[in-house]
């Protein structure tokens, strides 16, 4: 079980203290009162920044994120914070078939192709939460905004529904959200973070492909991976740096 | 200079008009409490799932059938349902969903090109065939427990 | 059976920045060219341009009054869309728009009113009751129009003009580098942007000035003023041969350089901007006006007025066609393409909606019940009335003191 219990223990813990202090009337479920918290009583964002690491090998498409983070959000119907793409590969350098059917959000269907596939994977996407962002530079009222620890954010009472943010992202990680008619985008669930939950995705995800750490903390496993492995990022050439790491991506994701 | 009269009073109009702009801007927006606020309102929002220490809290039984088995690293909402649907802190407030498609199962256990090779994947029908055993809505868990899936 | 085809993030399937975000840049040009024309007058002392050049002032002044409408529209929080000017992001292109909006706004009023100020008081102190009261509003209560503030005014108006035309230049500039500047789109994404949104606002705003004038003039029985004609278009052909120049040059450079980027917008073009791109822009909306032009410039001496005119007055309004389209194909053609660089998607303006033709249309006719309105109580045209055969106007004439 190893790094599964670790990250459970170690996030499921804090969420018992911060999640028992903050909605303790609404959500005891989360800590009871006979467990001390482990953790200083506040959240205090400056103690934390927080990368995010995808691994493209071991994801397995089944679309748990997804439907996890439209539950957890109430993200409309047709737009996606995070959505898993499928690559599907020939070697004749030609034949490339990528797909998401509904972001994902039920899962893949067997592939049926015109060509011998040699390689395929599956590549889950969501807000980078870039350190440059493209975003919050063309916001005109500075509705979006970053945070302490590092997310990209959206103001929803200030944000005039321009969509200049959208047109700027690279990786189509914002959307306009019918409802609000302001930009929408992935907020890393700042609501479960910072009572010291992972994000719903994470959690979701059986196979442990998606992991979320803190990059302040030394012990943490995520901040270990992408200072020890060859991690990548999505399109590294717009030099918006993301702190989503992805490993095992292919040359023909963007 | 007593030619440039309407000159200056233009002038003046247009200090006017600027002088209201930043008295009232001062007046009516504090943009420096925007972000604090909106940082608030997210955070602000309940968690709709909870997480496994949630569901030990009652049903330690099923959660260390869970931790022993292959199913291990599966959040229990995954399969079911988010814990807010359930529970409210310790009360039960409506039954957990529970899913026993074989269509779930194979959301993860498909086997599909695109997945990594060495997970347990299946094609249903070969798999059901060489079993010598008829598709059925719920075929899957007459054999795999879900909790512990293994034989 | 998954087809080898088109991939599109699944949050990019539709066009955001519709029709709206089309006649922005499309308006802001018409304000950016007909400024210019006045400019050509009162700063470069082109004296042939004089017929017009209050009149474009008043012009400008028009579509700048309407030039955020379509923002405003498109907007999804109409009733926020203050906050740009009251709560600016700086390191935004979009938040400077408040600036340089308000700042040329002030130039464009400001010398509107030094140059029909004589006038105004005029008017002043012809009429009387609630037109009277309007006028004394209008002059700011002086009365003032002896020859040394007529002198006062006629020089401060060409420092005005003279700062009148970077601020133009910046207004349309900014609305090029609002695309220009944005990495994430290889279409937009080009130095080029601004330079060409400018050219072609001013192709835009001398065109629309050519209509105009010849249609207020043939309304008022007025004879249209051959030499100005003569010179827009001189002025057009120009401006018309750096803009298609400028337009290919960044084509050609894409083609050239075989970027990355090139797969998805050769597609792009021959797929689904053929007609627009094409045919609109480069064929029918360059070369027709270019030879037409052509003929008006070289062949001057041969054209009888009223040919003249003709041939003027359409190539105008191809190249209005012209720079729409270019619009069209700029907003929209950056949006066919998904960011995955694999999808396209389409767009077709629907006539009722929101952001719709109709409301195009209503937000592109105001500009020109403004310019009624504001001919109505400053009229451009009234002092070449009976002086039909103008060809050599000293400004004196109009501006008493100067």
């Amino acid at each position: 079980m190893g790094l599964c219990r670790r990250d459970f223990l170690r996030w499921g813990l804090m969420g018992l203290a911060a999640g028992g202090m903050v909605t303790r009337s609404v959500y005891p479920i989360y800590g009871t009162e006979e467990e001390e918290p482990k953790r200083g009583l506040e959240y205090n964002p400056e103690d934390h920044y927080y990368g995010y690491l995808i691994d493209t090998y071991k994801c397995i498409g089944c679309g748990m994120c997804v439907q996890a983070c439209k539950m957890e959000n109430s993200v409309p119907e047709k737009f996606f914070r995070t959505w898993v793409e499928r690559y599907l590969i020939a070697d004749n350098g030609e034949d490339l078939v990528v797909d998401s059917p509904h972001g994902g959000i039920s899962g893949f269907q067997p592939e049926v192709t015109k060509f011998n596939i040699t390689k395929g994977f599956f590549v889950p996407k969501m807000c980078n939460h870039c350190q440059n962002t493209p975003c919050i530079q063309v916001c005109p009222v500075g509705a979006s905004y970053m945070t302490e620890d590092g997310l990209v954010l959206v103001d929803f009472k200030h944000c005039i529904g321009c969509g200049y943010c959208v047109q700027a992202c690279p990786y189509g990680s914002r959307f306009m959200n019918p409802y609000t008619h302001t930009a929408d985008k992935c907020t890393w669930c700042y609501h479960r973070i910072s009572r010291y939950m992972l994000p719903a995705c994470v959690q979701a995800c059986p196979v442990k492909a998606r992991r979320f750490g803190d990059l302040k903390d030394p012990n943490d496993e995520v901040r270990r991976i992408i200072a020890t492995e060859r991690v990548g990022v999505l399109q590294p050439d717009l030099l918006t740096k993301p702190k989503c790491f992805y490993l095992g991506l292919d040359k023909e994701v963007v | 200079m007593e030619h440039q009269k309407h000159f200056f009073r233009a002038i003046f109009l247009l200090i006017v008009i600027i002088m209201v702009y930043i008295f009232a801007r001062s007046l009516i927006f504090h943009p420096e409490t925007w972000v604090p606020e909106a940082k608030e309102m997210i955070r602000s929002h309940t968690p709709v799932f909870g997480n496994l220490h949630g569901c030990n809290g009652c049903h330690s039984e099923v959660a260390r059938t869970r931790a022993e088995g292959e199913h291990k690293g599966v959040s229990c909402e995954v399969c079911h349902a988010p814990l807010s649907t359930h529970a409210e802190g310790k009360k039960k407030i409506a039954p957990m969903v529970k899913n026993r498609s074989a269509k779930l199962c194979m959301r993860c256990h498909q086997q599909l090109r695109a997945r990594p090779a060495n997970f347990s994947q299946v094609v249903v029908a070969n798999h059901l065939s060489e079993n010598g055993i008829a598709f059925e809505p719920e075929v899957c868990i007459d054999c795999h427990m879900p909790h512990s899936p293994k034989l | 059976m998954l087809e080898p085809t088109y991939y599109s993030f699944p949050n990019d399937l539709h066009i955001h920045w519709s029709l709206m975000i089309v006649m922005y840049p499309y308006i802001t040009g018409l304000v950016a060219g007909a400024f210019i024309v006045s400019s050509l007058y009162h700063v470069f002392n082109r004296k042939e341009l004089f017929p017009v050049a209050r009149f474009s002032l008043g012009a400008s002044f028009a579509f700048l009054s309407v030039a955020t409408f379509p923002l405003l529209n498109h907007l999804g929080h109409p009733l926020r869309g203050p906050l740009i000017m009251i709560t600016p992001n700086f390191s935004s292109a979009m938040a400077g728009f408040g600036l340089i909006y308000a700042f040329y706004f002030l130039v464009v009023l400001l010398e509107i009113w030094l140059i029909t100020r004589a006038d105004i008081i005029r008017y002043a102190r012809q009429s009387r009751g609630l037109k009277r009261l309007m006028y004394k509003l209008l002059a700011l209560g002086v009365y003032d129009d002896s020859p040394e503030a007529l002198e006062f005014d006629h020089k401060t108006t060409k420092v005005l003009a003279g700062i009148g035309i970077p601020a133009a230049c910046l207004l349309h500039g900014y609305v090029g580098f609002l695309f220009g500047a944005l990495k994430s789109n290889p279409w937009w994404s080009t130095p080029l942007m601004p330079i060409i949104f400018l050219f072609s606002a001013m192709v835009s705003g001398i065109a629309m000035i050519i209509i105009l004038y010849q249609i207020i003039m043939v309304y008022k029985g007025i004879t249209i003023n051959s030499g100005c004609i003569q010179s827009m278009c001189r002025w057009l052909w120009l401006f018309m041969i750096f803009t298609v120049t400028l337009e290919m040059l960044e084509i050609i450079t894409l083609a050239y350089e075989q970027a990355e980027e090139w797969e998805v917008i050769s597609h792009l073009l021959t797929t689904f901007l053929p007609f627009s791109f094409l045919g609109i822009q480069v064929v029918f909306g360059s070369l027709i006006p270019f030879i037409l032009l052509a003929i008006i410039v070289l062949m001057n001496p041969y054209l009888t007025d009223r040919l003249r005119n003709t041939l003027a007055f359409v190539s105008s309004f191809i190249l209005l066609i012209q720079v729409w389209s270019m619009r069209w194909n700029v907003v929209i053609g950056g949006q066919i393409f998904s960011k995955s660089f694999r999808g396209f998607r389409d767009y077709q303006p629907q006539f009722l909606e929101k952001e719709g033709i109709l409301a195009s249309l209503i937000i592109f006719a105001l500009p020109f019940i403004i310019m009624v309105i504001y001919e109505k109580i400053i009229p451009s045209f009234e002092g070449l009335k009976g002086r039909e055969m103008i060809t050599e106007i000293e400004p004196t004439v109009q501006y008493k003191g100067a």
